[in-house]
């Protein structure tokens, strides 16, 4: 039986490896070169927002990792993370009733079509908006795409473990139309196979957080998600901002930035070499590529 | 390595049932010159009525969202009403009108989520309007994202939201 229980087990043998191996190949897919800017026939765009509301997020247990693995381990982790993922969807239940009539769906459209504008180059063609991210999902909207490529802009947007910040991410794809004889039409979606790939996070934080996840949930909360509302919008409008400084650096914008100083903010945790850039807030360039933004909201 | 690449296949989609499966037993309808509602509109006001959410795999709407929406406000007979669709208003009902504003069910660790918002404008002649949204969500367990668990977990939420939608309904019945 294939169950999310034995996804988990799978995810402790296979994880570490596998992370080491993502931070090594992020680099060469993150670049799109000068000559693969433009392509004849253009690119249909596909924006994705897999989710209706405001997500939480849980910090995974890691007792079997540390642990050096076995079932009991293993059982101790899906009930720690099943109790978390309780308690973060009663804690952000009157959050997500206070962001009622919030259209992030809209601003994740907006926030695609105005930054694509600004890349002339870019040839961006038909729109549209779904919430399939599933690998049939994709390889479906990839055979409907009438042009040879397909850029897919995919968003979400959740609340952190400790609801001490909101986060919006984009992922970028671009992948190939075309199939080679005896290809699995799903492959084409494979992160080797793709012709781009970039990953930015916003994250937005509160100015005087608490350790309490449920205090910090009622200041987001408060006058009707004011400061929720807010900060969404800005980490969408930075994402925006971010885009196309992303498709456009090249090898040697990320090799001389890798020549400056590390950098981190202890309050979100994110890393990186600082990233000269026209964005409100703190932008970092991490070692696997990911691009992040940061910054408190309402200042 | 085997046993993760298994693991990691995609799950193809499944299509949820039209077909609402209350977690209350279903009743006799309510005795007539009881508390009587008429549905006047019902409403999908969903982005993408299409898709209902992903847990591992895709879960697709019910082709026909109002005979599927309309079977879920069925469940307001097992919780004592007399339900009716009725275009027009009825003088001695309770009339309503309802959209469904969210649904989704989504992953979250190794649990899996729903949620619904349902819209509803509800009014009685003599009786002051209600307009509320009214929310079913449930977090449980994830055991193999099969199309039982997964229309399971959706049928859950949309009764919660009917649980709550009952008491300030039931305030509009006559005395």
């Amino acid at each position: 039986m294939r169950t999310s229980f034995t996804r988990g087990l799978a995810a402790v043998v296979v994880g570490l490896s596998m992370s080491v191996a993502t931070a090594a190949a992020a680099d060469s897919k993150n670049i799109l070169a000068e000559s693969a800017r433009s392509i004849e026939g253009g690119r249909s765009v596909s924006v994705l927002v897999a989710q209706d509301e405001l997500k939480s997020d849980i910090n995974q247990s890691r007792v079997a990792v540390a642990g050096g693995g076995g079932l009991l381990l293993a059982l101790i982790d899906v009930k720690v993370n099943s109790d978390r993922a309780n308690r973060a969807e009663r804690e952000i239940k009157p959050l997500r009733a206070a962001l009622t009539g919030f259209d992030a769906d809209a601003l994740a459209k907006d926030t695609t079509a105005s930054a694509l504008a600004k890349l002339a180059w870019f040839q961006p063609g038909a729109v549209t908006f779904g919430r399939d991210a599933t690998i049939q999902g994709l390889s479906a909207a990839l055979d409907a795409s009438a042009a040879p490529q397909q850029a897919i802009f995919q968003y979400s947007y959740d609340a952190v473990p400790d609801f001490s910040a909101l986060r919006v991410t984009l992922t970028i794809r671009i992948a190939n139309k075309a199939l080679a004889a005896g290809q699995k039409p799903e492959s084409r979606l494979a992160p080797k196979a793709l012709v781009y790939s970039q990953q930015i996070v916003s994250v937005i934080a509160l100015p005087s957080p608490s350790k309490d996840g449920e205090e910090n949930a009622v200041q987001w909360t408060a006058d009707n998600g004011k400061l929720a509302r807010a900060a969404l919008t800005t980490g969408f409008t930075q994402i925006g901002v971010l885009i196309p400084r992303a498709l456009e650096k090249s090898q040697a914008d990320v090799d001389a930035l890798k020549h400056g100083k590390r950098t981190g903010d202890q309050g979100t945790h994110l890393t990186g070499w600082p990233m000269d850039n026209a964005a409100d807030g703190t932008v970092l360039y991490d070692y696997d590529g990911t691009i992040s933004h940061f910054k408190t909201v309402g200042q | 390595m085997g046993l993760a690449l298994a693991a990691c296949a995609p799950l193809e989609p499944i299509t949820a049932s039209g077909t609402f499966q209350d977690h209350l037993p279903a009743r006799a309808p309510a005795p007539a010159g009881g508390c009587a509602v008429n549905i006047t509109a019902v409403a999908d006001a969903r982005t993408s009525p299409e898709i209902l959410g992903i847990v591992g795999r895709a879960v697709k709407a019910p082709s026909d969202t109002q005979a599927w929406l309309r079977s879920i406000l069925q469940g307001l007979g097992s919780r004592g009403f007399q339900v009716g669709f009725a275009a027009a208003p009825e003088p001695e009902a309770i009339n309503m009108q309802v959209r469904l504003d969210k649904a989704w069910l989504t992953g979250t660790a190794t649990n899996k989520t729903a949620n619904v918002v349902v819209h509803v404008r509800a009014e009685r002649a003599g009786s002051a309007p209600l307009e509320a949204d009214y929310r079913g969500a449930l977090t449980v367990m994830n055991w193999a994202s099969t199309a039982a668990e997964l229309q399971r977990l959706a049928d859950t939420a949309f009764a919660k939201a009917l649980d709550e939608m009952t008491p300030p309904l039931k305030r509009l019945c006559p005395v």
